[in-house]
């Protein structure tokens, strides 16, 4: 699977990053001063290396959490989100990931520790408020756990942060780890979740709809809190009969009433990340559909958009309870992301700008 | 056609590799190339600003080039005859580093590589000692990579961990321009060693060395042809691109009219399958008319799953 061992000078020997360097004995490793080299570096081709890609094992300096864009959270008041990894093992082709990346490698941060300690500090700031930690916001979180194990780290980690709150957001049933160890009380495994056509068309590689609502059912039952992030809605002109199925096939096999939180997304892109999907995916039938392009962001033309999260706003709220949903924008009032203060960012294609951008998003997987 | 552009600096290194790819001269004055099927090669000379000044010409031809292969000499720590791919060319002169997207290890470990002694290549020029060594059995080496370290001038610093060599950072640097780092590869033999030092380096000891490079450069011709993610795309835009040439010399389109009109037809083939015929345009003698029916089409599009 990976041909390609890149690894960092600074964590060569880190046990975590031997570990993992140890699972590919056939690889090829190349040493490098900073991961940035190879994944930044200008003439790379998201697509193809995503047929291929290498593994970058790097060390993560600097801000290691950061707080997560205004207006996401599941009920907390303080909310962020940090990134152990960039890229996914899957493809799907409405992630921006495509279009924030330039290269198609995955890079693993192999100091966990240092994650752990700056999740612990920042649920220390404030002790009487517990802070909300999502991961999955530039990778799925399970998806590569059996290579970095991060999985077992992180519940180890979050048991012992009574304060700290975390959302593992996947599409993997990579739920091993979870399923051999009691559950974790401040721990939410959530799933991404889109009607089986749709899933079929767009996540390339990512395990079928069925797959997922069989793995949040194992982790139900076995005791772990689980959520259901119905994001991004796509269009289609059948869509409600997509989506009312999707929603009561997944309603209907588990417990409603003990989901942690529902949340509803639209599909929106920052207009420099669509620009480059499309010089990536010109043959994409999703990224060929009409679209809206309002100042800095790319979207469903408005009606759209709106019967879209109308429609299945209303379907979830027949199920399930008010105190349970959280729509990632106001539905009878969207927040224009277009208009909002976060369009002071300068959009030129340079990587900060790009990172900022993405910052507005809501978190992939 | 698409076309693996094979680049080399000396004719002795060309060679093997017009001979082993069968390839034909390009009747151009003043550029030493040769084409065949699937595989094209241009010999620079010697030096960074020839490099790059040949292949610009090269390029100029619209050959449909879309992925190179730097093949030739270099200098280092190992045993002469050894073949290395690039994992990453340094410019010694700028500091500019690239790291190439490594082919898959499955691509390499079809291209073993035999090794020459160096009893055996000393007085044995030409296609002779070529064919001889490739058609003997290859002994089962893994191909392996290191740094290519490009130099302005010779040099006999020999380290084990990277290659030398004089024109690898130009032929990146200019080819990088045209197409991504995974359709551009460079592959070294081993010319000269602590044991073999460039004073004892003759050019009729090239050809002979250069035989080893060609299981890795068949290899990775093979695959950087057969690369489907970029030739779907290449394939797709062409169907695209000659659609919007035929559309606009029947139809004046303003620059940004035919920018728009080149997506249109983007949407429109990947939503359907096919392009629309010259019937489905109606008239064409309206560039704002045209965009406009394209648009319509496009916005009506049953969306079904
Ligand atoms: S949307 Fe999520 S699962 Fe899909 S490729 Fe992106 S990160 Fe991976």
């Amino acid at each position: 699977m990976i041909s390609t061992l890149y690894i960092e000078h600074d964590i060569a020997e880190h046990p975590r990053a031997k570990a993992i360097a140890a699972r590919f004995p056939q690889s090829r490793q190349v040493f490098i001063e900073r991961y940035g080299d190879v994944f930044n570096q200008s003439a790379q081709n998201f697509r193809q290396q995503k047929q291929q890609p290498a593994l970058i094992l790097a060390k993560k300096y600097g801000k290691r959490v950061l707080p997560t864009p205004a207006g996401y959270h599941i009920g907390g008041q303080r909310n962020y989100y940090f990134s152990h990894m960039l890229n996914c093992v899957y493809d799907c082709r409405y992630c921006f990931l495509q279009g924030m990346y330039r290269s198609g490698n995955y890079v693993v941060f192999a100091n966990f520790d240092d994650f752990f300690d700056d999740i612990r500090s920042t649920s220390e700031e404030d002790p009487t408020t517990p802070a909300w930690f999502f991961s999955g916001y530039d990778c799925d979180s399970l998806a590569l756990n059996p290579i970095t194990e991060f999985t077992n780290e992180a519940l180890d980690q979050f048991a012992t942060m009574p304060n700290a709150r975390l959302e593992l957001r996947t599409k993997s049933t990579q739920i091993r780890p979870l399923l051999k160890r009691d559950p974790v009380a401040n721990v939410v495994v959530a799933y991404s979740l889109s009607p089986a056509a749709i899933a079929e068309a767009h996540e390339h590689k990512a395990p079928s709809l069925q797959k997922r609502i069989q793995a949040l059912k194992d982790l139900q039952s076995a005791g772990w809190s689980v959520g259901l992030r119905f994001d991004p809605i796509l269009y289609a002109d059948n869509f409600k009969s997509l989506y009312a199925e999707l929603i009561d096939q997944t309603l209907d096999a588990l417990d409603v009433d003990a989901v942690h939180s529902v949340s509803l997304g639209p599909f929106r892109l920052p207009k420099p990340f669509y620009k480059r999907m499309i010089r990536l995916y010109p043959d994409s039938e999703l990224l060929a559909q009409p679209m809206r392009t309002k100042t800095a962001m790319v979207s469903y033309p408005q009606e759209t958009e709106q019967e879209l999260l109308m429609f299945c706003e209303n379907e979830l709220l027949k199920r399930i309870n008010k105190s349970q949903y959280f729509p990632c924008v106001s539905i009878s009032n969207p927040v224009n992301l277009a208009e909002s203060d976060t369009t002071k960012t300068n959009t030129s294609e340079n990587n900060q700008s790009l990172h900022k951008l993405a910052r507005r998003l809501e978190p992939q997987s | 056609m698409s076309l693996v552009c094979l680049i080399t600096a000396m004719t002795a290194e060309a060679r093997p590799l017009i001979e082993s790819f069968n390839l034909k001269a390009l009747p151009q004055k003043g550029l030493s190339a040769w084409v065949g099927e699937g595989v094209c090669l241009v010999q620079t000379g010697m030096g960074q600003q020839r490099a790059e000044s040949r292949i610009d010409a090269l390029l100029a031809n619209q050959l449909g080039i879309s992925a190179f292969i730097n093949v030739g000499i270099a200098g280092g720590k190992r045993q002469l005859g050894d073949v290395i791919i690039a994992s990453s060319v340094h410019d010694q002169l700028s500091g500019k580093t690239w790291y190439p997207h490594l082919p898959p290890s499955s691509v390499l470990s079809t291209a073993n590589s035999s090794t020459i002694s160096s009893t055996n290549f000393s007085d044995d020029s030409s296609e002779d000692a070529f064919a001889d060594t490739f058609e003997n059995e290859q002994a089962s080496c893994a191909v392996d990579h290191c740094a290519v370290i490009s130099v302005p001038e010779p040099c006999e610093h020999y380290r084990s961990d990277c290659v030398y060599d004089m024109e690898a950072s130009a032929v990146i640097n200019t080819t990088s321009k045209h197409t991504d780092l995974s359709r551009i590869q460079t592959v070294k033999v081993i010319s000269d060693n602590p044991d073999n030092p460039l004073d004892d380096f003759s050019v009729k000891n090239v050809t002979p060395l250069m035989c080893n490079t060609l299981p890795l450069v068949t290899a990775l011709v093979d695959w950087l042809s057969a690369e489907s993610a970029a030739r779907d795309v290449q394939d797709f835009r062409g169907q695209v691109n000659t659609l919007v040439t035929h559309i606009t010399g029947l139809c004046h389109h303003s620059v940004t009219e035919t920018h728009q009109l080149r997506r249109y037809l983007e949407r429109f083939l990947a939503l359907n399958g096919e392009l629309p015929t010259l019937e489905q345009l109606g008239q064409l003698n309206s560039s704002q008319a045209l965009l406009q029916r394209l648009n319509d089409e496009l916005n009506n599009h049953a969306v079904n799953y």
